[in-house]
């Protein structure tokens, strides 16, 4: 009697409603893993029929490449504060002060190691401030952000001054980005995230971190130990970025960096990757959105969407995204800031 | 008990009045004397001021209390920005076309942000995402709408019939007064205002005693889109026109209005939410004219934001470690009467 009332309730159980075989899905692992690539393949193939093959010319593609190593450089080391929980908005700014005193070092003694550096240098040094304020004086990571964004963004226009754009010498950037510096430099980054990510004690006390922080901290993992790495970690990744961004454009402006925080939370979303953390990060979600997000701009000016459109249709996007990526809440989420 | 505690106990009101009266007073008097030595010119230097300060007041007010109808419960609206230009765009001109004169463009510009403001609840009620990832998503979609509408072109109130009155000084002062004492009602009088305040105590305990957390959350984002209006007409009277803007550039809004507003909380611990967020706009408002006149010196912009944002910063170092700064004076007061009790025991042996 108890086993057929038992078989009953397991069949009850097998017949899943729509909602519940999504859910399923979308957490089964190989699907996670898939998803990615099956997001960028659609998005190329899309693009390359609407443009009549014009998508995939050698100067469209390298085009988007480059845009994609600046995002997926930025994506991949922001990757690390956002697996153990937190949201910092300020990489865009960071990424802006940090190229330009990089820049002025460079015009001012012509040393070409001194231009990333300085670059490096300062957005370690901006990224650990930023840690500190959260870490030491206890103020929320997205406080400090948003404090810290319009500071730095301030400083970085008062140095530029009113031309609003500074230039390099197109010898030095044409000569580091012959010299393939771009390419060594990006995936050197990009294995030492992985191992530490995935091969390391500290990537696992992360991500251990972010799926729930008191069990953590109650096994004995320093949440500010971590928070610094994950930090520290993403400022070496946006320094390198924003070296690469001036070889770019041979020059920084007032605009260096804006938009860019948006652009890593969707790259960070389109490689599969929840920006709330948790078991199922990965340090390699950057680089595949990262490439899914320049494609997906380039593609739709190729097609002449006008760029107000591009912004919705990526709102749109970035927010099914999250959806998908996030676990559904028995109450509303919350998060006090003050 | 000393004299001085005595009194403090027993004129709490008076305290408290004082309290939310010498911050803004404070900072005030500290522009006022900095403003003199180094340029001359008083903070309140003429007539033009004063209508510059109750303008920007009362924008910076309703946004400020706009962004508390969710931040009090854990939710920060980074959509907020957005909902304001999307609201006045076509709020106002829909106003316009009506020859509805700037009533109706408050009127229509609050209705619309009604809208934005219930349509963002109910995604996040029903999406359940972070509230400010949520709202930055919602940013890139209002943003997005607000510059398609009208041909790009925005609201503008320059030479329009009727828009005047948005300028008229015994106007503001109406709505803002009609404001304090709507918003002093719903937070604190209203069946809404007492559920608001059990779920900002805790959200799991607020619903099982059967409140409806979601509709309550539903009415704020409501509440927030028209107050979040209310501050973008007046903010578009007196720059005369509204640029729609992209790539976020709403948030900054949103980002410059947190200050009053967190200032605003801090004092509202010794008055209510409406009367601290008043005085906390007024603080600020006082330092940014204030540091308006170093202008004549010949700083910066740019250099007057880096202050500004860097007293912000100063603020909130302070505000998360009051209780540790409470905790030291409390030590050293406990220290100290035992040392008194030890020296007092001494000398009755000796």
């Amino acid at each position: 009697m108890t086993a057929t009332s038992s078989a009953n309730t397991s069949g009850k159980e097998l017949h899943l409603n729509w909602k519940e075989r999504v859910d399923v899905i979308r957490s089964n692992r190989w699907f996670l893993m898939a998803f990615p690539f099956a997001m960028l393949a659609l998005i190329i193939l899309i693009f390359g029929g609407a443009t009549g093959g014009n998508f995939f010319r050698v100067s469209v593609l390298k085009g988007i490449l480059s845009q994609a190593i600046i995002i997926g450089t930025c994506a991949t080391g922001v990757s690390f504060i956002y697996s153990n929980g937190n949201l910092d908005i300020s990489i865009g700014a960071v990424l802006g002060m940090g190229a330009t005193l990089g820049v002025l070092a460079y015009n001012a003694t012509n040393i070409t190691p001194l231009l990333i550096l300085v670059s490096v240098g300062v957005s370690l040094g901006l990224m650990a401030f930023n840690c500190t304020m959260s870490v030491v004086c206890h103020i929320k990571t997205i406080t400090v952000a948003i404090v810290v964004t319009q500071i730095y963004s301030a400083i970085t226009t008062l140095l530029i001054g009113g031309a609003g754009t500074i230039d390099i010498a197109y010898e030095t950037s044409s000569m580091l980005e012959d010299g393939g510096f771009r390419y060594i430099a990006f995936f050197g980054y990009f294995i030492l995230c992985l191992v530490v990510y995935h091969f390391t004690r500290i990537g696992r006390e992360l991500r251990f971190l972010g799926g729930n922080e008191t069990c953590a901290q109650q096994t004995g993992m320093s949440s500010g130990k971590a928070t610094y790495v994950s930090f520290l970690m993403a400022g070496l990744g946006v320094g390198l970025a924003a070296v690469f961004s001036v070889i770019d454009v041979s020059a920084v402006s007032v605009e260096t960096g804006s938009g860019l925080g948006m652009d890593v939370m969707l790259a960070t979303v389109l490689g599969g990757m929840s920006i709330f953390g948790g078991s199922r990060s990965n340090a390699y979600a950057g680089l595949i959105g990262a490439l899914t997000v320049a494609a997906l701009n380039k593609g739709l000016l190729m097609v002449g969407v006008p760029s107000a459109f591009i912004q919705g249709i990526r709102g749109v996007i970035f927010l099914a995204l999250v959806y998908m990526n996030s676990e559904r809440r028995d109450l509303l989420p919350s998060r006090m800031q003050f | 008990m000393s004299k001085w505690q005595d009194f403090r106990r027993k004129h709490v009101l008076l305290m408290n009045t004082l309290f939310t009266v010498a911050v803004p007073l404070t900072v005030w008097l500290v522009m006022e004397l900095l403003d003199y030595s180094t340029t001359g010119l008083h903070t309140m230097n003429s007539m033009v001021d004063w209508t510059t300060l109750m303008r920007n007041l009362v924008s910076s007010f309703c946004f400020a209390l706009g962004l508390n109808c969710n931040m009090a419960l854990g939710r920060m609206d980074t959509s907020t920005g957005s909902q304001m230009f999307l609201a006045c765009i076509l709020g106002g001109n829909l106003a316009l076309s009506l020859n509805l004169g700037g009533v109706g463009v408050l009127v229509f510009s609050m209705l619309l942000g009604m809208v934005a403001g219930a349509f963002v609840g109910f995604l996040f009620i029903n999406l359940r995402i972070l509230p400010m990832v949520l709202g930055l998503g919602i940013s890139l979609v209002y943003e997005c709408i607000s510059f398609s509408a009208n041909n790009q072109q925005g609201l503008n109130l320059f030479g329009k019939p009727g828009v005047g009155i948005l300028s008229n000084r015994l106007f503001i002062i109406g709505i803002t007064v009609l404001i304090m004492l709507v918003m002093t009602y719903l937070f604190q009088y209203s069946p809404f205002g007492y559920k608001r305040r059990a779920i900002q105590g805790n959200q799991k305990l607020a619903n099982d005693a059967g409140i409806n957390i979601y509709v309550n959350a539903l009415l704020c984002y409501t509440a927030a889109g028209a107050l979040v209006a209310v501050a973008g007409v007046f903010d578009t009277a007196y720059k005369s026109n509204l640029v729609p803007v992209l790539g976020m550039n709403s948030n900054s809004t949103v980002f410059s209005n947190m200050f009053p507003m967190a200032v605003g909380l801090w004092l509202a611990k010794k008055s209510n939410p409406v009367i601290g967020i008043l005085a906390g706009s007024l603080s600020v408002q006082f330092l940014v004219l204030g540091l308006a006149k170093f202008t004549n010196i010949g700083m910066s912009d740019y250099m007057q934001t880096c202050i500004k944002y860097s007293v912000w910063l100063v603020f909130m170092i302070y505000r998360m470690n009051e209780d540790k700064i409470q905790l030291i004076k409390d030590k050293r007061a406990r220290v100290a009467l035992a040392k008194a009790t030890r020296a007092q025991r001494a000398a009755v042996a000796a």
